[in-house]
């Protein structure tokens, strides 16, 4: 299943240049110059416009013991995500509302540096951005997690499983959270009160009875690095190496933010930031509505659904 | 690979020069440096730890040890090949599904080995030897075993076998191994010909 923007195919010689370096790519200053000038121009060496994504390929269901799974293909950047429903205690603060982990694990896969402990420096900040995302009221009905107040309640584990880093790692990351979470069914219980006042859960006989979330309000990270005077939406590494400062913003199909970052060691004066923020509400937008359709599709289609496994 | 319900991806990447310490490096030999990690969502509980603990790493030298065996090391010496494999599903059988992906891995990075490497599993119940077997198979009990096998010269890379096993019993257990690793040769080496016909059409045009 997959939705394609209005991109050209990346041309052969620099797809095969892409395969040599992985997570960090080191470009001569000719080529970041090029690069700069291409943008100036709204032309982007793969022939985009300034505000075009890559084809992204958005896939569902595809792990077998999850709750929910989606995978993410963004340009080379490949994504992974199972979310696992458990039963637990809720936090002592929100006794009426279950909750959200997220954990992001960097395989070895995507570059040899990932390897032992080496990705998880990258694994926590991603992971601490999605948690600053989520926190508001409005992202996830937490409240429809609850089984019984103050003793159950069901707990989310996303987890995020890095494949290969092609540049724009938050955005590719954020909409395969999103469509994970679509997927995800939490089974239904019930609980029963006996006359001595013993509580029993019981879970319904029918294994397709479940709770699925309601993932309007979910937001997606739209990243934009500033080039020369302008900025791009959905850099590839290349583009990530001669941008200096970049802007995350999280914004839902609404067009609401619900957090800002900017990362990188430049800097960027207000007038930029505004543009920025007005760029990527629209451009979030409109990745809603094609995430949505795609998502939609793809639940239509039920049973008939050409199963294509993980491996295509 | 999909075995069944287990999922397993392996990456190769080299051989190139040594990361890290120089002093690792073999003067007359290449060295294998394996990762064997599970997706926190492969299991039916979740786990917490992709690697690190002590199972993970047991795995890893375990896959390094049938890799030394059967890659041609010594025509590299002075290099590193890192092989990562991560488990994405799993439902028995994690180890061989790991290797028949690595050697797969190992032959589209153009790294000469002796000769595929296929592995398998096998367990004993009711006297009766089980191969491949599943999760549910595997958490019964019993003995289970896990063969790498170099399939043209029948040469064994690892036996790997927990339990109690009646001596009795041991080579009709080798043997339904055996023969199911065989198997698993003929479809590896069935997808790898496919694969460079395909290959060999378009570079032909």
């Amino acid at each position: 299943t997959l939705f394609r923007s209005d991109a050209l195919r990346a041309p052969w010689i620099s797809a095969a240049w892409l395969k040599l370096e992985m997570a960090s790519v080191v470009l001569s200053e000719a080529e970041k110059v090029y690069i700069a000038h291409g943008i100036q121009e709204d032309l982007r060496v793969d022939g985009r416009g300034c505000e075009d994504y890559r084809c992204i390929e958005v896939e569902t269901d595809v792990v077998s013991n999850t709750s929910g799974s989606a995978r993410v293909k963004l340009g080379h950047t490949d994504i992974l995500v199972g979310v696992k429903a458990e039963m637990v205690m809720p936090k002592h603060e929100r006794p009426k509302e279950g909750y959200l982990e997220f954990f992001v694990d960097c395989s070895a896969n995507a570059t040899p540096e990932f390897e032992g402990r080496g990705g998880e420096e990258l694994g926590t900040e991603i992971s601490n951005t999605l948690y600053r995302i989520f926190n508001n009221d409005a992202s996830i009905n937490l409240k429809s997690l609850c089984i019984q107040p103050g003793e159950h309640c069901w707990v989310l584990y996303v987890d995020i499983l890095l494949l290969e880093c092609g540049g724009n790692l938050f955005d590719a990351i954020s909409i395969a959270a999103k469509a994970a979470l679509f997927n995800t069914r939490v089974p239904k219980v019930r609980v029963i009160e006996d006359e001595e006042g013993t509580k029993e859960i019981e879970l319904s006989d029918d294994p397709y009875d479940c709770i699925r979330l309601n993932v309007e309000n979910v937001p997606c990270i739209v990243t934009l690095s500033k080039i020369g005077h302008r900025h791009v939406v959905d850099a590839t590494l290349q583009e990530e190496a001669c941008s200096l400062a970049s802007l995350l913003i999280s914004v839902t199909s609404k067009g609401v933010l619900t957090c800002i970052r900017k990362v990188g060691k430049g800097s960027l004066d207000p007038e930029s930031i505004f543009e920025m923020i007005e760029t990527g509400k629209r451009v979030g937008k409109s990745l809603h509505i094609s995430l949505q359709d795609v998502l939609n599709k793809e639940e239509s289609l039920g049973k008939k659904r050409p199963k294509v496994g993980f491996l295509r | 690979i999909e075995q069944g319900n287990t999922k397993a991806l392996a990456v190769v990447y080299g051989p190139h020069e040594i990361r890290g310490s120089r002093s690792k490096a073999l003067h007359d030999k290449a060295v294998i440096n394996c990762q064997y990690s599970m997706a926190t969502f492969s299991t039916a509980e979740r786990k917490r730890r992709p690697h690190g603990d002590r199972r993970s790493s047991e795995m890893t030298l375990h896959l390094k040890q049938t890799f030394e065996a059967a890659i041609l090391t010594q025509l590299y010496p002075r290099s590193q090949i890192d092989i990562y494999v991560q488990i994405l599903q799993a439902d028995g059988g994690n180890y061989c599904a790991c290797v028949n992906a690595a050697t797969l891995a190992i032959m589209d990075a153009g790294i000469p080995m002796r000769d595929y490497v296929c592995a398998c599993s096998v367990g004993f119940i009711e006297d009766t030897p089980l191969a491949d077997m599943s999760y549910v198979e595997e958490a019964a009990g019993g003995p289970q075993a896990a063969l790498a096998l170099l399939p043209k010269t029948e040469q064994i890379a690892l036996l790997e076998m927990n339990s109690r096993l009646h001596e009795d019993h041991l080579e009709r257990v080798i043997d339904a191994v055996s023969k199911a690793c065989k198997d698993v040769y003929a479809v590896l080496d069935s997808v790898v010909r496919e694969h460079l016909q395909e290959v060999s059409t378009l570079i032909a045009e």
